[in-house]
């Protein structure tokens, strides 16, 4: 789920950078550091949208460094357990397939794949492919690039880095034709 | 106290039992609860213990789950075979990805307090990447028996195929790019099939040649065998060599596995990819070393194009096979001649081998219902090839080292042959690389073939014990007597000869100037022979060779009646000036 948090990030800045543009080089130096990352508690911080604050940089005496709290708000996502996503499949072999939720990986192990849905080692890419007469000719596929509804059955969090188990086994999950 | 029971009737499904000495035990309480977590007190019972005194002990649950064949107070249990009741639990955590149950979300990395822990039950990485989602043992045995019924019902079977020097020869050298670019050098038809590409974050230009066959040999397997890429390079590497090989992903897919992926350095090992039933499966490798030997494995002869550079993706290795090489130096002539010949045909005798492997297997199966097991049925069928040879090595093998470790003997008794440390009744071959070593010399008395290196390694190769007429060591002798004609020896020799023959030879050699003979191995004789009787001019190119040129010398200023010269010829060293190994050799050439 995406939410807008008010987060605060320090840089230590090197002395050469004082001068007329130390704000717009702050800020430049936020962006690139805080944008992209992941952290346990917060998610994924995908863009930051406005800088609230930029404190009064503390000169460090042992280093010369200065330091900046900067307080800023940020789009953040974070997978929760039972929310329903949508995802692009990236990966299919055996055991299941990995899906990508915006920045997120998420993995569906064979067992939460419903029965019509089976393994096709020999499809050209390898697939999940649809077996029953509702399918026919246009049957629903799971491979490299398709769009996928899953429901996220669990989460676990690392210092940086989520990892997200989901399912297909409930009714209106799996592929759909919706483009992202 | 209990003992949590950790025996299991199957997944999901565990067994509650006891300490074994409190058998048999009477229930006297049993808990309403259907639901238990882990370590809970489901009941108590009563036993007698060794002094025959009533004694009571609690029974605890080992999982979480539901209870499953609750026994009823006062029930006697016997013995610890039956089990006092299950627990189901409602997720066995077979599939786990980074301490995450896959089957039902769980956080599996919180430890119990008795040490147990739930991420242990799935160890198994089986795919061919890194992302981390591991599988049990007993899931693991499922995909493959899976895989297996798959494969057999389409008439398949599984290869793991090595990239370098197996199918393709790389190089970083940038003398290739000037070859490149100039259609006047000697080399430049030799490097038409040549492709390159640069690796992402790296500047370096990789030069990929295919081994001649390649593309036939892929388009011949891919019907038969499922293809893997098992390779020790990275999986940048891997994915843009198999780029080069397979741009429409129809032999390989996605089954690549680099070492990024496979976990080690420097082993392969067939259980990486399939833990559980390995029968169906080949690799096909240039090194046994990697393998371990394995017995599903045929090994190549490794594919070298560009001379010098041997494997840039692979561990150092000990024992080589090829004899030790000399530097060859080209005649100085208006043209210089060109240095890389592609004349491999390794792919071809490979294509028939695997041919008929999967013929066996699958006709097997057809009759008997039964699937046969690449194990047993490679050894088998390579055995057959060098039956009956019993074999010395001469020259080949370094004293120090264990023979019987050495790659040629252990691939020679892989194919059939007994190979044995010195002559004896039985030896039927020897392979020898120079004339004159004390095995040459005692098997020119006796019914034995002497034959050089390349008559073991093409039959090898060839899956076929070739005539060793067109091998024999000694070919070469004649030809310097009588130069236009080649005559095959019949290795029947009787000592008058050996006068004739020594006569010959000197006139031969007081004649001719001339003591490059490029076909041959290596030129052993020089002009400057003085005495009646055979002597022997042994030269050495490198240091490494000390150590069995050293005993081999000992042995024949001890035990031979004549008297021989020893010449040790320190030729180039081996650090040249300028930078890259094949840029060296042009400067030799110039």
């Amino acid at each position: 789920m995406f939410f807008l948090k008010e987060l605060t990030h320090s840089i230590n800045l090197h002395p050469q950078f004082f001068g007329p543009q130390i704000q717009a080089c702050l800020i430049q130096r936020l962006h690139a550091e805080v944008e992209g990352t992941c952290s346990g508690r917060f998610g994924y911080i995908i863009a930051v949208v406005e800088v609230v604050e930029v404190g009064k940089g503390v000169l460090q005496s042992n280093t010369g460094f200065a330091e900046y709290k900067i307080t800023y708000k940020a789009i953040v996502f974070k997978p929760f357990k039972n929310q329903v996503v949508d995802g692009i499949v990236t990966t299919v072999n055996k055991i299941g397939f990995w899906c990508e939720v915006g920045p997120l990986q998420v993995f569906v192990s064979q067992h939460l794949i419903p029965e019509y849905l089976k393994f096709d080692p020999n499809a050209n890419p390898p697939a999940y492919v649809g077996h029953g007469q509702e399918f026919g000719d246009a049957g629903a596929r799971v491979e490299k690039g398709e769009t996928v509804r899953i429901r996220i059955v669990g989460t676990r969090v690392d210092a940086t880095e989520i990892f997200t188990i989901g399912t297909l086994k409930e009714d209106f999950l799996g592929p759909s034709q919706i483009a992202i | 106290m209990s003992d949590s029971g950790t025996g299991t009737h199957e997944p999901g499904l565990k067994v509650v039992n006891v300490d074994a000495s409190h058998y048999p035990l009477q229930i006297i309480n049993w808990t309403d609860a259907k639901e238990v977590d882990l370590d809970q007190e489901i009941g108590r019972y009563e036993y007698l213990d060794d002094s025959n005194k009533t004694r009571r002990g609690i029974i605890m649950s080992n999982c979480k789950g539901i209870i499953e064949n609750p026994p009823t107070v006062l029930d006697l249990i016997e013995s610890i075979e039956t089990p006092i009741c299950f627990i189901r639990e409602p997720c066995s955590h077979a599939v786990q990805l980074h301490g995450l149950c896959a089957l039902c979300g769980q956080d599996l990395t919180r430890v119990h307090y008795s040490g147990f822990s739930q991420a242990s039950r799935a160890t198994i990485n089986l795919t061919h990447d890194s992302k981390g989602v591991t599988v049990s043992t007993h899931e693991a045995g499922r995909i493959d028996s899976e895989n297996i019924t798959r494969l057999l019902n389409t008439n398949m079977l599984t290869m793991l195929l090595d990239l370098d020097q197996t199918v393709i020869h790389a190089t970083v050298d940038t003398t290739v790019k000037e070859w490149l670019s100039d259609p006047d050098n000697p080399d430049y038809p030799t490097l038409k099939d040549v492709y390159s590409f640069t690796l992402p974050d790296h500047p370096t230009i990789y030069y990929i040649k295919l081994r001649p066959g390649t593309r036939e040999f892929l388009e011949e397997m891919y019907n038969l065998y499922e293809m893997h890429i098992y390779t020790m390079g990275t999986r940048n590497y891997a994915f843009a060599v198999a780029n080069i090989l397979d741009p429409t992903k129809k032999y390989f897919k996605d089954r690549i596995l680099s070492r990024d992926d496979s976990g080690s350095f420097v082993h392969k090992s067939i259980q990486r990819l399939f833990p559980v039933d390995q029968s169906m499966v080949v690799a096909i490798d240039d090194r046994s070393d990697v393998w371990n030997w394995s017995p599903s494995l045929i090994k190549v002869r490794p594919y070298n194009f560009f001379i010098g550079i041997g494997d840039i993706n692979e561990p150092l290795k000990e024992n080589s096979i090829e004899p030790i090489e000399k530097d060859e130096k080209a005649p100085k002539g208006p043209k210089p001649k060109p240095k890389l010949c592609d004349d491999d045909s390794e792919l071809e005798y490979l294509i028939k081998s695997l041919k008929n492997l999967h013929k066996q297997f699958f006709d097997h199966y057809k009759l008997h219902d039964t699937k046969n097991d690449i194990g047993k049925l490679l050894p088998s069928l390579k055995s057959r090839v060098l039956e009956g040879v019993h074999l010395v090595f001469s020259g080949l093998i370094q004293i120090r080292h264990d023979p019987s470790t050495h790659d040629l003997w252990i691939l020679a008794t892989q194919f059939g042959a007994k190979c044995y440390k010195d002559l004896n009744d039985q030896v039927t071959h020897v392979v020898a690389t120079k004339k004159g070593t004390i095995k040459v010399n005692q098997a020119k008395d006796k019914d034995i073939w002497i034959v050089k290196p390349e008559w073991l390694i093409d039959s090898l190769s060839q899956w076929e014990k070739l005539k060793e007429n067109d091998y024999l060591l000694d070919s070469s002798i004649l030809r310097l007597v009588n130069n236009d004609q080649m005559i095959p020896v019949n290795m029947v020799l009787v000592n008058d000869d050996w006068n004739t023959m020594d006569k010959e030879v000197d006139e031969a050699l007081l004649d001719s100037d001339d003591s490059e003979d490029t076909e041959e191995l290596q030129p052993t004789l020089k002009p400057e022979i003085e005495q009646q009787s055979l002597c022997l001019k042994i030269e050495s190119t490198d240091d490494d060779d000390d150590g069995w040129l050293n005993d081999e010398i000992d042995d024949i200023l001890n035990n031979s009646p004549t008297v021989a010269s020893v010449v040790q010829d320190q030729t180039l060293n081996t650090g040249g000036s300028s930078g890259t190994i094949l840029g060296k050799r042009k400067l030799e050439q110039d």
